[in-house]
Order: structure tokens, then sequence, then C-alpha cells
């Protein structure tokens, strides 16, 4: 028995060797086509952006790069402002953090600004586990992170183990390759693309009534017709409000794991010389339970929230929404513009910081 | 749970390290309980059947065991058949022939309202119902012994590696085995290893990843031209083989790893050179208990023509039935039944009607034979893979149109980034696998354990690279069903 054990364990361990050589020369981005389209023409286009916006499907949707920088050309002409979309649906701020940081350091000199948009902290939706679009992310330094962050959490011992586990399954996968040959074959290739993400200027946003239009057969159009009826929208705010107001003064039960990589990645972004601000939109579930403590725990001039419905009753108005969670081109076009404002303010709070 | 999943995996090595870990004698219990853990990881009342099937097997196999006259012996015989036949029609044919009745009756306008039998279909009932009646029609007919420890009978009907797609055993074959006290034995675990190795390529690398495509046109008939149709069947032909020798193969190595060895299901089957060399080398375990429980005790071939040609079509409409409660199945037999007549005729008379290029061309001989019969083989499958026979014509009638340009496989294939490397990476790995199959072959049906372990030891260790790499990196994960669990 101890001939066949050992047999196994060295071919597993071949296995393993040629499976990180594989990964190893991959770009971050790989598996994740959005991402990696995105990347692709970021990385080619040198010298043509300077500002980074980071997050999930709402940073995507909602931040319109060419209305954001025609704004700031009119306030600030002389920060030249030009902005990328890097937001990714379904993206939590662990990968938006380590998205981050590989691009930090493969153009840091470029880069003066970063927004990154606060989501989940640890949990990956289960769907998504075991997608090649999220296995991109799993590194050894991600999963100690991770396990780091359920153990900090509030919720019951079963999550904190459950949780590192699916996490650690994915870990798993990546680090055997498990059913990631395609997914490797294509970005070899260079197949691994998505123009569609880019949108049509080119600057990865695209508003969903854009690709609505162009992809009429998708499931945008039942999302457009089934969820955004006024009770809907009526119920869904009301339920922010609640959280929101639950929440809004909590100062405990927040990540510290997640607090020290926010706190070491402002510093990073103050090393370079590059101002951070950190976004925190509306959000539903249990998800300002956790966000908005964290969110209070960093400094005033690197944050801004549009979190509170009340505060932005313009961004639950039925005709600037697509769906529930979802801003349509008026509304992205009226949030750009709210954002730049802040934004604006935010950079010139930190410039002032750094005058004193 | 089903051999490509993770369960599986874990399952599997926990099981075999367990059973040379425990005294002998109990192992037949150990084996027992992990193989109702096994079946009952479906659906715990999956197990009641299967219960009810044993004893009721047992009993007439005791009873039949104790009569010396064998008309005596044959109302127990009769009790074994009467109840797993209706253990079969009733939870896999009941909603089939009732439907079927239903459509005659509305078509004279006859008031028909026999209700639908909503009821789960147990998984591999028509493989465990197969073989425990094989174990009392040779019990009736004195060829086997009736097995008196009700322990080892029950793990003779439920074993575990093969019940829920076969391979279907005869008792005769598989209880004395499981009787049989096996050391751990670093060979035999070896060989186990790669043939469950080359089950999970054939199955999670090339079977599942055909699908992608063979899906794209059997799921919208009328809606690809003649040449995408083709590609698919040829595809189908591919798929449904890595399948379901894909499964035999798990189990056979899975088995094998426990010192059983189950009868081999699949010899390269697309290197017949005739239909009747085909159905010697698919399926064989079923084609073998057709043959020996239907087809002889019909009269078999020594019949007249007339009766011959019968006994034929009926074995294989039975045989297509088999396969599922749809009438595509029934036609899958019948055509099969059509070849082989048309075969036999012509061999009866044109009896020196021959296609042979030669001694110098024999190679070129063999190669358009199994080409014909592999094309002869896709036709019934264009009925096993549509959802109803009246799809099967619409693809039948596609295959002589004209291709719509932006609907061809090839087209949506080549030109999709998601699928344009899965069709090509399809391709190379059925290369893979026919070079292999086509070793397998020349070497008088060698296995693909027997082939790899007699390699010096660095092509066996690339192999097993090889191999690992293709079902580690390149395996679809979405824990895709075997098709013959659904028969």
């Amino acid at each position: 028995m101890k001939k066949l054990f050992r047999n196994i364990a060295l071919l597993l361990l071949i296995y393993i060797v040629i499976s990180q050589v594989a990964v190893n020369s991959l770009p971050f981005s790989w598996g994740n086509t959005r991402l990696n389209t995105k990347y692709e023409e970021f990385k080619s286009r040198v010298g043509d952006f300077n500002t980074i916006f980071i997050g999930a499907s709402t940073t995507y949707r909602h931040i319109d790069p060419t209305i954001f920088d025609s704004r700031l050309a009119e306030e600030k002409p002389d920060w030249h402002i030009h902005s990328f979309n890097f937001g990714i649906p379904a993206n939590r701020t662990p990968q938006s953090i380590y998205a981050l940081k590989n691009l930090i350091e493969m153009k840091g000199n470029d880069i003066e600004y970063i927004v990154l948009d606060l989501s989940e902290l640890t949990k990956m939706g289960v769907d998504n586990l075991h997608k090649k679009e999220m296995i991109y992310w799993y590194t050894r330094d991600n999963i100690v992170s991770v396990m780091q962050t359920s153990y900090d959490s509030e919720k019951g011992t079963l999550n904190k183990i459950g949780v590192p586990l699916l996490h650690l399954f994915s870990y798993g996968e990546k680090l055997l390759m498990v059913g990631m040959g395609s997914a490797m074959l294509e970005q070899h290739a260079g197949i691994n693309i998505e123009e569609l993400a880019l949108g049509p200027d080119r600057n990865g946003y695209y508003s969903l009534d854009q690709e609505m239009v162009d992809d009429p057969e998708g499931d945008l159009a039942i999302r457009y017709d089934v969820l955004r009826t006024q009770d809907t929208i009526d119920f869904r705010t009301m339920q922010c409000q609640k959280l929101y107001d639950k929440y809004r003064d909590k100062g405990t039960g927040y990540s510290k794991t997640m607090e020290q990589e926010l706190e070491d990645l402002i510093k990073l972004c103050n090393g370079k010389g590059i101002h951070m601000v950190v976004m925190l939109s509306q959000r539903l579930g249990d998800r300002y339970e956790y966000l908005i403590p964290l969110y209070n725990r960093l400094p005033e001039a690197n944050k801004v929230s549009f979190a509170n419905p009340a505060e932005y009753p313009e961004l639950n108005d039925r005709n600037n929404l697509f769906d529930l969670a979802h801003l349509n081109r008026q509304g992205s076009i009226l949030f750009t513009d709210l954002f730049a404002t802040k934004f604006i303010e935010k950079v010139e709070a930190q410039e002032g910081a750094d005058a004193r | 749970m089903i051999f490509n999943s993770f369960q599986f995996l874990v399952f599997l090595p926990c099981v075999i390290f367990l059973y040379f870990a425990i005294p002998s004698k109990w192992r037949w219990l150990f084996l027992l309980l992990s193989s109702y853990y096994f079946y009952m990881s479906w659906k715990p009342e999956y197990a009641f059947l299967i219960v009810a099937s044993t004893a009721i097997d047992y009993y007439s196999g005791m009873r039949m065991s104790a009569i010396t006259d064998k008309k005596k012996r044959r109302p127990f015989l009769m009790l074994s058949i009467f109840t797993n036949l209706s253990l079969l029609l009733l939870f896999k044919y009941f909603n089939f022939f009732n439907e079927s009745a239903r459509a005659v009756f509305d078509s004279f306008n006859i008031f028909y309202n026999v209700p639908e039998f909503n009821m789960f279909l147990p998984v591999g009932i028509s493989f465990y119902t197969f073989q425990t009646l094989s174990y009392s029609i040779d019990v009736y007919r004195g060829t086997t012994k009736a097995e008196k420890h009700f322990g080892y009978f029950a793990l003779f009907v439920s074993y575990w590696p093969q019940l829920v797609a076969g391979p279907i055993e005869r008792s005769g074959d598989l209880l004395p085995q499981l009787r049989e006290e096996f050391k751990f034995e670093y060979n035999r675990v070896r060989e186990g290893l790669i043939r469950i190795g080359w089950g999970f390529f054939k199955k999670v690398v090339v079977a599942d990843r055909l699908s992608i495509f063979v899906q794209q046109v059997y799921q919208h008939p009328g809606e690809h031209g003649g040449f995408a149709v083709v590609l698919a069947t040829w595809m189908f032909a591919f798929q449904v083989y890595c399948d379901f020798s894909g499964y035999s193969d798990i189990a056979i190595g899975s088995a094998r790893m426990m010192g059983v060895n189950l009868t081999d299901n699949f010899k390269t089957p697309y290197f017949s050179k005739t239909i009747r060399e085909f159905w010697q080398r698919w399926h064989i375990t079923l084609s073998v208990w057709i043959r020996d429980y239907l087809y002889f005790p019909m009269g078999g071939s020594r019949v007249t023509y007339s009766r011959l040609m019968f006994n034929t079509m009926f074995t294989f409409a039975v045989m297509g039935l088999w396969h599922g409660a749809n009438w595509t199945f029934v036609m899958f037999g019948v055509i099969h039944g059509v070849l082989l007549s048309v075969r036999r005729t012509a061999d009866k008379f044109f009896p020196n009607l021959k296609f042979d290029l030669g001694p110098r061309l024999k190679w070129l001989t063999f190669a358009i034979s199994a080409f014909w019969v592999f094309n002869l083989t896709c036709i019934p499958d264009i009925f096993f893979c549509s959802a109803t026979s009246g799809d099967a014509m619409i693809q039948i009638q596609s295959i002589f149109t004209v291709p719509n340009t932006t609907h061809t496989l090839i087209h949506n294939s080549l030109t999709g980034a998601d699928t344009s490397v899965q069709f090509i990476l399809s391709w190379v790995f059925i290369a893979f696998l026919l070079f292999f199959d086509i070793r397998m072959y020349t070497n008088k049906d060698e296995t693909i354990e027997g082939l790899i372990t007699r390699q010096p030891v660095a092509v066996r260790w690339t192999f097993y690279v090889v191999l690992l790499i293709f079902v580690g990196w390149f395996a679809m994960t979405t824990n895709a069903a075997f098709i013959y669990f659904q028969f």
C-alpha cells in the first residue's frame, strides 16, 4: 500500500507543479472575461487613463467616465482627469482590492485617482463559486484574508467555518486548475475578450439600457419589466431606509481584517501619490450591518456615501431606475454628476490635509 | 451519487481503504451497507424497491432450489418474473403505455381517463431488474445454484459499482467473486485506477464537452442545415459511447480495485465491420442478456427465414424499449433490427457479396467498413437523441437541406469565443480517444489498463500525467448526469 500512496503522491505533486506553472503564465485577470477585457484595454492604452473606478455592477452601470471626465474638465481642468470604469458584476470588495493592487503594481505611475465602491466583504454567492469568472482571485494571501475576515465577523460558528471552507475548496480548484483548461487556452489564444464589456466609448461603462438594446434576447428585458414596478421600488426603498437607519451609527462588528486591508491600500496609494476615495452605494440584505461600521472607520477625506435613501431620493425615482438594484442611463448620468461633485470635495480635502 | 461528483471522489477511497482494513468475514456486510448508502444518496425511497425485488428473488431462488421437478419450480419463476416486470412496467413504462393508449382512443374519439402514475423513476431499475431476473431464470434452468446467504444475495443485487448502469452481471460470475477473499494487491489497484481515470476522461472530458454542440442542434430541430446535423449526430455517437462506456470503465475499475472482475461492456464498438459485430461490442452485457433470455427461447436463428426476421425485429424492439419509455427508443431498436435483417437477408441471398479490396489494402477495407457501419449506427442515434420521433424526422429531413449560415453548428462553434476552443478541443480529445481505441482494437481487444501497464515506465508515467491533466484541467465541472441513468 505504501508504494501506491507514494506513487499517487508523486503523481499529484507533478500535476500540481505543472498546474502552477500554467497558472503563473497567465495575467491576474484570466478567467473573468469582463475583467480581462477591461484589463487588456487599459493595459494597451498607455497613458490614456489616470483615474479608475472599481467595484461591482453598481460601479459598472452607474458611473460614466465620459460624463465624469467632461464634468471634471469644466470644474478642475488642471487635474486632467481621464477615467476608466473597472466595475465587474458580482465583484466583491476583496476581489476589487486584489485587482486594484495588481493595477497599481502594473501602472502605478499613471494612476492618480482611484474610486473603490464597497460591496460584500467575505461572501461570494454560492452560485459564483467554482466558476471561472471567480477563480482568478484565489491566491494564498486572499485565502488567508478571507479566513481572517470570516473569523472577525459577528456571524455564527457555522458561518465562520463554512465560508472559509467554501473558499478553500475554490482555492483548491485553482491550485489543481480543475476544469480551467479551456479558460486558460482561451486566454492564451487571445479570445478571452468580450468587447461589449467596454461599452460604446471603450471606457468600461455600459448602461443597462444600452445592453438591453444590444442584446434584446437576453434576460435584461425580463428584469426591466418584472422588477421595476412602483410597489416593488417603494418596498425596496423602505427596506433600504430601515436598514440604513438601524446601522448608520453602528461602530462595532466591522471586519478588522478588511479595515486593515483598506488602510494598507490607502497607505499604498498615499505613498504613490494616488488619491483614493471609498464609496458606499445603496445596498440591501444584511450588507449595511457590516459595511457601515467599516465605512465609519475610514478617514473622512477618503470616503463618500450614497447609502441613505432619504438623502438621495432621486436615486430611487422610478424614472431613473432600470431594476431594483441598478440605475438606468438617465439615472447613471445623474449619479455620475452627483458623484463628481463629491469626488472633487474629497480630493480637495485630501490635498488640503496633505498641504497641512 | 453519481460517479462524476465530489461526493464519489470521497466515497471511493474511503470504501476501498475500509474494504481492505476490515476482516474479510465482514466485508460483505460493509459492501452491502456502502451499496445501499450509494443508492440511497439519490433518494432513500429508492431502497424500498430494491429490497422488495431482492427479497422476492431470494425467496423464489430458495424455493426453486428445493424442488427438483422443473414444472413445480415454474410458479416461483413466475413470481419472480411477474414481480420484477411489474415493478419495471409500473415505474418505468406505465405512463408511456397509458399515453400511447390515450392517443389511440382519442383518435377514435373514445373517452379515456386513466390517470398518470406520478411517481419517481428509480435510478438504474432496468439494470438491477434484468440482473435479478437472470438469476431467477438461471436457478429455474438449473444452470446456477441458488444463493443461500441472504446477505451475499442482497449484495449481488445491489453491488454499488454496477448497480445503476451495469454491466448487467450474471450470478454465476459475480457471486463467487463476492465471496472470495482478496488481499490488497498493488498491480490490481493500479489497473483499477487506470480504468477509472480512463472512464473519467471519457465522461467528463469528452462526453460532457460534446453535449454542448449536440444540444445546440438536437434541441432546435429544423434550425440547422445538413452538415451540421450530420456533424452533431457523429458527435452524439461519440458522446453516448464515451458517456456509457465511461461509466462502465469507472464501475469496472472500482470493482477491480476490490478484486472483482466485472464483464467488459464495450470493446471499441466503432471499429465494427458489421452491425452484428457492433452489437457484440456495444453494451455487451445487455446484448448477451437479450440473446440468452429472449432471442434463444424464441428459437434464435435456427428457425425459418420469416421467423428469423420476426425474432430479430422483436428482440431489437424490446432492446430499444429497454432504453427508455419513448417511441424514439423503440425506433432506435427497430432501425437496428432492420439494419441487421437487411444484412442477414443479403448474406442469405448473396452469400458471396463481400466488400474486400484485397490483402494489400486490408487496412483500407477495414477503415471503409468501420466508417460505413459507424454511419449506419448513427441513423438510429438520430432517434435516440431526439425528444420525439417527429423531431427525429425533421432532423433527417434537415440532412438533405442547404445549411443556413447563421445557424450552422460549425459557424456558431467557430465564431463564438466561448465555444470555439471547446469545439476544437472536442475533436482533439476524440482523436486522443481513437488513438488508444485503435491500439486496443489491434491488440485483440486489450483493455486500457492492459495496454498501459505493459509499457516502459517513462511511457506509463507520461500517460498518467497527461490523463490526469486532461481530466483535471478539461473536466466539464457541471456534474452532468450519465445518459444511461435514465434507463
